[in-house]
């Protein structure tokens, strides 16, 4: 008697596995159907939406003022860079001039910001990849910027700082101060960070030459931010296309050079975070270096009434290309706002460069992308 | 190169017209694919990013506009394309040539109801599948009850 | 061998060890114990110790809190909540009266009473948008720069939703009085009302939001709400300004709790009064008149056996409603309203029917020497003089006996047969449950007791001494 099956009608091979909505790998609630042989990946499907807030149809019926806390909501671990976007949309539809003063402070505060993010981003990725200790590590020293943003505006997470047309407080007492305390305290920090993490050996071998992403493939996704930069890709909108005043400063763009494997595996991914951290530091030396005196309200305008028209503005945040697209029609509330969220295409990318991995290395290229699903799901 | 070049160098194509008082192009969709192609083959162009694909009501949920913002990176140079749609009429699909547009035209399917023609899986992406409607059109009403849960509108419940 | 007894050993020792540290715990309750009845007992809240100092901040983001002396009701911070968690009615004087109502902490005349300011802390997202707006700066976060203001709040925890609904305006009933916010406040308390028997409530089953017919000894059908009747009928009548004067005077019958045919005779009234009657009116009253409702006839026996009381408290009741604080704005010197005004609502608070309101106020005006005979004219004509006292000394005396509480349970713990005084008590249980008056309760329990041959003189005198 014949007992093998016909392969051509039943694929008993194949085994579909649904990591999520609740799985502490996926970052959130986010779901991976994943279709596998064996332990080997063979496709995966990436299902969102389970954290959908209607944003962008809140933002509908809110006046220009009032969104500002719900873009906080969006990417709840990079807030300022999400209001400074936003930010920036709304003063390139108004077309206003800001004090300098307030370009300066929202700079030293989105470089800080960064560093916030990037924390967690290393932190869970070694969390992800079986590192606990510098999770612990690099949250402790996070906790230290929000309480900078704490002074600053008595808030840890969710901050409503940046506002079209300036910042609410004027930085707080001693916040210079301490600023440079934190910065001195947190260069030595991230030695500490390379010598428990980076050049780990299981570190390494578990993320080198790991969901490798080919430079063509990462700009055909439209992926963006570190991510991208980690395939070798120079474009960072900083340099490229320079919003605030961006332009003034000296730093550099790392990008990824396949130090210990290919370019564009997940340890570039990783080492580019590593790498921007020391730059934001440079960027903040340099803005609280020359922070001129002024108002920071000086700019903003009592009731926030755009002319009719469009904008398309981006932002470089922690995870990518911030791009807030707003129709206004002469009303203080935007006919349509659309925010291109990075996170969401850095995301679809993963059924692409995941397939023919194992189960392991999945949770290793998705902690690599750095993913924040409240800013995808929206 | 500004969006005047740009119009230029694809203004052999049939149907387009140059919005100058916006710096927008606006495209008819039957040439949106031929345009497309230019954008992302020509040399001097080279749009290797498709930044994002946003739909847009026109006011009476009959007319749509899709913005399409484009951005080259070899280049260091950007675009927006607009096509006018109406209602249950469909818009080539651009996911085969950039795969951004995959999952941003889905988000645009899904909340505005807008057709692609030609894409790999045309089907909701943040709302549950079941889901009646499309939220971000401006007729759009909320439903009473979802899967016999009331959908609360205000806080008169208990206020 | 020994290893194995060993181990025994070292295992009931290790065994005793762990218990004696229980006991230990156990005896030493007060030191040791490490779990604390929350919420009735609470740690100290700790010194701040990581962070900066409280001069550093520019805010903390902490609980909302609302200075309501500075409260001047201008509305920005309800209009600029993102969320909508901020609620605020005010009052404005009537024209022509000057109440005071102080001045803020910065110097601005208030001109308006603030009679309500909510803030729902369990909707609020800590935005802190409403604090930058306020012309007064009297709505902050508390702690912090703020600490002096107001001292910080760390836990706002509570059993309940509506808990976290914080009410920061108090205005004195004198106050409410004087701005003649009398309607305001009844719309509240029946939304209160409304809220409590959850008639907002959606996802409630339809029948048993409906609502229950409630039988009195008076006979009359009184129901909550639907009477099976509504607007529709008047629809087809033409006449656009009798349909109004029909369909209020309806409403208004049916908020009385009339039975058809008064509500019949009241809408004709109104439209007679009028002059705007039309065949179309008649039919829709006729309608009215012949309505009969299922739930009515079900209930006969009981409707029969009290046929014999008239539908005057019902226009008794109609009269008392009536009367209403507004009528005191009739009155023109400014010291005499407020007076009757104030009189009116202490009135209201002791319960007064029409009549006895309008004797207080008489009484009231008498002693301040404000009695002119405009007012005693204008608040007479509201006394319900046209029903003879004699009638009403009754009819108030049923209302009071079916309103008042039922006798005692133990007054029948003095009936000796055993099962005699249980069966008297499942009577008066299913008596009380039903809201019965006690006359009813005792006839009924007369008849299950004569029933079951278990009556005797003992019980007879008993429940005659209870009647």
């Amino acid at each position: 008697m014949d007992t093998t099956l016909d392969k051509s009608i039943v694929n008993i091979d194949e085994m579909v596995l649904n990591m999520g909505p609740q799985h502490p790998s996926t970052h959130g609630v986010l779901r991976l159907k994943i279709h596998t042989d064996g332990e080997v990946v063979s496709k995966i499907e990436p299902i969102i939406g389970y954290l959908h807030r209607c944003f962008e149809k809140h933002c509908e019926n809110l006046s220009y003022e009032q969104i500002v806390p719900f873009t906080d909501r969006c990417d709840y671990l990079a807030s300022m860079h999400m209001d400074h976007a936003y930010s920036i949309a709304v003063e390139k539809l108004l077309d206003i001039e800001l004090p300098e003063r307030v370009e300066y402070i929202r700079v030293i505060i989105a470089e800080l910001q960064r560093i916030a993010s990037h924390l967690v981003a290393i932190g869970t990725f070694g969390l992800d990849v079986g590192a606990i200790t510098p999770f612990t590590w690099t949250i402790r020293d996070r906790e230290r910027v929000l309480d900078l943003f704490e002074a600053l505006c008595g808030a840890r997470l969710l901050y409503n700082y940046i506002w079209p047309g300036g910042v609410s407080h004027d930085l707080s007492p001693k916040f210079i101060q301490r600023t440079q305390e934190f910065l001195e305290y947190f260069e030595t920090q991230i030695f500490e960070y390379n010598e428990l993490l980076t050049g780990n050996k299981i570190f390494i071998e578990r993320t080198a030459d790991v969901g490798v992403m080919p430079a063509d493939v990462a700009v055909n996704f439209g992926v963006t931010g570190p991510s991208l930069r980690g395939s070798g890709v120079n474009y960072d909108l900083r340099k490229t296309q320079p919003y605030s005043i961006y332009d003034k400063f000296d730093f550099n763009v790392p990008v990824g050079e396949g130090t210990m494997g290919t370019v564009g595996d997940s340890w570039d991914r990783y080492w580019v975070r590593m790498v921007e951290m020391e730059e934001s530091i440079k960027i903040i030396r340099q803005a609280m270096a020359s922070l001129p005196d002024g108002d920071v309200h000086a700019a903003m305008q009592k009731k926030i009434r755009p002319a009719k028209g469009d904008v398309y503005s981006r932002y470089e945040s922690a995870r990518g290309d911030v791009g807030i697209y707003i129709q206004s029609n002469g009303k203080n509330v935007p006919l349509r706002l659309k925010m291109r969220s990075p996170a969401f295409c850095n995301l679809s990318v993963l059924g692409e460069i995941g397939e023919g991995w194992m189960i392991s290395d999945v949770i290793t290229i998705l902690g690599s992308l750095d993913i924040v699903l409240g800013e995808i799901d929206r | 190169m500004d969006v005047n070049k740009i119009f230029e160098s694809i203004s052999t194509i049939e149907g387009i017209v140059l919005n100058s008082e916006a710096n927008v192009i606006m495209v008819p969709s039957a040439s949106l694919l031929a345009v497309a192609d230019k954008f992302k083959n020509d040399i001097d162009l080279n749009f290797d990013f498709l930044m994002c694909v946003t739909a847009l009501d026109n006011g009476d949920s009959e007319n749509f506009t899709i913005a399409y913002n484009f951005h080259s990176n070899k280049h260091n140079h950007s675009v927006e394309l607009r096509v006018v749609v109406v209602d249950g009429e469909g818009v080539p699909s651009l996911a085969s040539i950039w795969k951004t547009a995959d999952w941003h035209e889905r988000e645009a399917y899904d909340l505005m109801g807008i057709k692609f023609i030609g894409h790999p899986e045309l089907k909701r992406i943040l709302l549950p599948e079941d889901w009646e409607g499309f939220p971000l059109r401006k007729n759009y009403k909320v439903a009473d009850y979802y899967h016999g849960v009331p959908i609360p509108k205000d806080k008169s419940y208990w206020e | 061998m020994s290893e194995y007894f060993i181990e025994i050993v070292n295992g009931v020792k290790t065994f005793l060890t762990g218990m004696k540290m229980t006991l230990q715990h156990y005896n030493n309750k007060e030191e040791l114990v490490a779990t604390l009845q929350y919420p009735h007992e609470k740690w100290p809240i700790p010194e701040r110790n990581i962070g900066f100092e409280n001069s550093e901040y520019n805010l903390i983001r902490s609980r909302l809190h609302v200075d309501i002396d500075d409260c001047i009701g201008c509305l920005q911070c309800e209009k600029v909540c993102p969320v909508d968690c901020i609620k605020i009615d005010t009052i404005k004087p009537p024209k022509g009266t000057d109440v005071d109502f102080g001045i803020t902490s910065l110097d601005t005349q208030k001109k308006m009473l603030v009679t309500r300011f909510t803030i729902d802390m369990a909707e609020c997202m800590y935005c802190n948008l409403c604090a930058y707006p306020c012309p007064e700066e009297c709505i902050y976060m508390v702690g912090g720069p703020n600490e002096h203001k107001h001292e910080i709040d760390y836990e706002f925890s509570q059993y309940k939703r509506d808990g976290l609904i914080y009410e920061f305006a108090d205005p004195t009933e004198d106050q409410l009085a004087e701005v003649g916010g009398e309607s305001y406040v009844e719309s509240r308390q029946s939304q209160k009302q409304k809220l409590e028997d959850g008639s907002n409530l959606e996802g409630v089953v339809e029948e048993e939001k409906k609502a229950v017919v409630v039988e009195d000894s008076k006979g009359s059908v009184k129901k909550e709400e639907d009477t099976g009747l509504t607007l529709a009928i008047f629809n087809d009548v033409g006449d656009k300004p009798a349909r109004g004067i029909a369909k209020k005077a309806f409403q208004a019958a049916k908020r009385a709790n009339m039975n058809f045919d008064a509500m019949a005779d009241y809408v004709n009234g109104a439209i007679n009064d009028s002059g705007k009657s039309s065949p179309e009116m008649t039919a829709a009253i006729n309608v009215i008149r012949n309505f009969k409702d299922e739930s009515v006839t079900i209930n006969t026996p009981v409707k029969v056996s009290a046929e014999s009381s008239s539908e005057t408290p019902e226009f008794l009741e109609m009269a008392s409603t009536n009367f209403d604080i507004k009528i005191l704005n009739g009155i023109e010197d400014k010291m005499s309203r407020g007076i009757a005004k104030k009189a009116f609502t202490s009135a209201k608070r002791e319960n007064l029917d029409a009549n006895g309101k309008i004797d207080f106020i008489k009484k009231t005006l008498n002693e301040a020497d404000k009695m002119t005979d405009e007012i005693d004219s204008l608040i007479s004509t509201f006394a319900v003089s046209d029903v003879p006292p004699a009638v009403v000394a009754p009819e108030k005396e049923v209302e009071v006996e079916a309103e008042a509480e039922l006798f005692d349970i133990k007054l029948l713990n003095d009936i000796d047969n055993k099962m005699a005084r249980g069966s008297a008590k499942k009577v008066y249980m299913a008596g009380k449950r039903g809201n019965k008056s006690s006359s009813i309760v005792l006839t009924q329990i007369r008849e299950v007791l004569n029933k079951a041959e278990m009556m005797n003189d003992d019980i007879d005198g008993l429940l005659k001494g209870i009647g």
